[in-house]
């Protein structure tokens, strides 16, 4: 058989199985296997031995659990109830505070805790009654609380952003300061956004009273808020100016959050210890199989080499590179509709960089991309992981006014995605000032 | 009802094997986390970095991976898309996920049997890694195949549970 027909078998089966609802790893994997069984022979599937182990064994991805760990300790520490108070306090007088207030604490969770359903659990559940209780209209509270926490994924630290390095060969650190001002951007677009709208619409406005509570609250907060903060600094600053690796300030950044969470905000005691180790070690788990699922792919998909025909047929297209990556962009907007982040870079990324290099495209910036294209997929239905986190922690707003307040926000995040496309020294810009 | 009871005994024991591995790794995790710590902390405050602290936390890294895969699969959490599939009737829902299952176990013997032998032959050449730890590798080795190989049997665990649910499916509806 025609090794491109075997290919084009194999990703139609492994789609097939994904939207039958098989687990990820497992469409992937044996979708894999059958294409190398398909290519080289029974025997073909030696080369699975050391693939495995090999990927696994991988410096850079130990960074990923320890990540997901610094920012479950975050998530169950109290710091985002913290953060809150004293954004919302700082934005009192501008239109709309409490909602630009809500944007930034979710931005600063996001450098903190990494998790975009973490950012929308602890913030959300705090800021959505708190707006709605100053009238706020429930679209605009709703969508304010469910997009920022899709920040979470481009402000570094992230795990796609990790998971991406992996699988492409960049550098990690490099990718995370490619996530700074992208993120700073779409922070500042969500909360310009917000003026407008109470500017157009000043209803909640005039009831935004500061009462005296809100400032003892702002005190207990900023007292405590300075150690996370002075975290953050140290785990980002030292990837930025090259002290650390990733994982070495991933490491810190466990510790300096262990500490803070049993000694400064005093939540941590040996239930929440064993929930965070258990929670992110399943994590890991679940993220690694698809992984490895993910990489028994690529091989057969190296072996057809069709990520290089890809690349081929697309260059031989001849249309304008801006055409083909927006159709790129267009696809990845699709797909991310129905399967999750994680597994959307480790599917994606073996397949389109080989095009993305024949092109003459950053990798670094490719990667900014994908995750924005992500940010956009954790707000938008089917998959929309954000819209069901806020809809389980309330029972304030209903699903179709979530829909309709995050709806603004998809359309901002495409806005967000277009600049980011035309102009690529907003995600290029930091890492080329990198030692 | 003697197979039932011996079958339901099997299956705790080895569930309660599962489980123990899945919460070892949870520890594993935060050693993880210390030994790259401490690593730094020798590193950058008395310049004198570890030779074992980054090879160590690769292999803690397959720990942790492979500990957890069995767990993750008993209690049905692996990254699926559920959109279409919820929309299924009963009957072919119940049917995919006895042919999930099937294909699950598959796939974790391919990779066991890969694994298998690689871990036996490390053992055998008495293979070493490349470092100035010399750890014999069928040490590290050995954690994939005993990570699938308790995944497949899960999976055969589950496959009886699904064979269970479809006949208890067409039972009712034939009683119906």
């Amino acid at each position: 058989m025609d090794p491109t027909v075997i290919a084009i078998l194999c990703i139609v089966l492994a789609v097939l199985f994904i939207m039958g609802g098989s687990p990820v790893f497992l469409a992937l994997g044996l979708s894999g296997m059958l294409g190398i069984v398909l290519c080289s022979g029974i025997k073909g599937l030696s080369v699975l031995q050391t693939t495995v182990f090999g990927t696994v064994a991988n410096f850079t991805l130990v960074a990923a659990p320890l990540f997901i760990l610094m920012g479950d300790i975050i998530f169950r520490s109290g710091i985002g109830s913290d953060l809150y108070s004293a954004l919302s306090y700082l934005f009192r007088r501008v239109p709309g505070g409490l909602a630009i207030g809500t944007i930034i604490a979710m931005a600063i969770f996001g450098a903190m805790c990494g998790i975009s359903i973490a950012a929308v659990a602890s913030i959300g559940v705090i800021a959505l009654p708190e707006m709605l209780k100053r009238g706020y209209n429930p679209r605009l509270a709703a969508g304010a609380v469910c997009a920022p926490g899709a920040l979470s994924m481009m402000i570094p630290p992230s795990l796609l952003f990790i998971l991406y390095g992996a699988v492409a060969h960049q550098s990690v650190a490099k990718l995370f300061t490619a996530g700074i001002m992208p993120g700073i951007m779409l922070a500042g677009m969500m909360c310009l956004y917000i003026v407008i709208a109470e500017l157009r619409n000043p209803s909640s406005r005039s009831r935004e009273a500061i009462v005296e509570a809100d400032k003892r609250e702002l005190f207990k907060a900023l007292k405590r808020l300075w150690s996370p903060v002075l975290l953050i600094i140290i785990v980002l600053g030292s990837i930025y100016l090259g002290i650390a690796t990733p994982t070495e300030s991933a490491a810190i950044g466990v510790v300096g959050a262990y500490v803070i969470a049993f000694f400064v905000y005093r939540s941590m005691n040996w239930e929440n210890l064993k929930a965070t180790l258990s929670n992110s070690a399943r994590t890991m788990t679940i993220i690694v199989i698809v992984f490895i699922g993910a990489i028994v792919f690529t091989q057969f998909l190296n072996i057809v080499r069709f990520p290089d025909m890809f690349a081929q047929f697309i260059v031989s297209l001849k249309v304008s590179p801006w055409i083909t990556m927006l159709m790129i962009q267009l696809m990845l907007l699709v797909l991310g509709c129905f399967i999750d982040g994680a597994s959307m870079v480790l599917v994606c990324t073996p397949i389109l960089l080989p095009t993305v290099l024949a092109l003459n495209w950053n990798p670094i910036w490719f990667g900014v991309l994908m995750v924005a294209n992500i940010e956009i997929a954790v707000i938008t239905p089917p998959i929309g992981l954000n819209l069901y986190t806020l809809a389980s922690i309330t029972k304030d707003v209903d699903m179709a006014t979530i829909l309709r307040g995050t709806l603004p926000y998809v359309i901002l995040e495409l806005i967000g995605l277009l600049i980011l496309i035309l102009f690529p020294q907003i995600s290029l810009w930091l890492p080329g000032l990198m030692h | 009802m003697k197979k039932e009871r011996i079958f339901s005994g099997i299956k705790l024991v080895f569930e309660k094997i599962f489980i123990v591995f899945a919460r070892s790794s949870e520890w594993i995790l935060l050693l993880l986390a210390l030994i790259i710590f401490y690593d730094v902390l020798m590193r950058y405050l008395f310049a004198r970095p570890t030779i074992w602290a980054l090879e160590i936390s690769e292999y803690l890294l397959v720990y942790i991976c492979f500990a957890g895969v069995t767990e993750a699969q008993r209690l049905r959490a692996h990254i699926k898309m559920r959109f279409f599939f919820n929309k299924f009737p009963e009957v072919m829902q119940l049917y995919l996920n006895l042919i999930f299952t099937l294909l699950t176990i598959l796939f974790g013997f391919i990779i066991f049997l890969g694994a298998y032998d690689l871990a036996v032959s490390a053992f055998r050449l008495d293979a070493m890694s490349n470092t100035l730890l010399e750890t014999p590798l069928f040490i590290p080795y050995a954690l994939v195949p005993i990570g699938m190989g308790f995944l497949t049997l899960q999976s055969l665990f589950d496959m009886v549970e699904s064979i269970g649910e479809v006949i208890g499916f067409h039972r009712s509806r034939r009683a119906r």
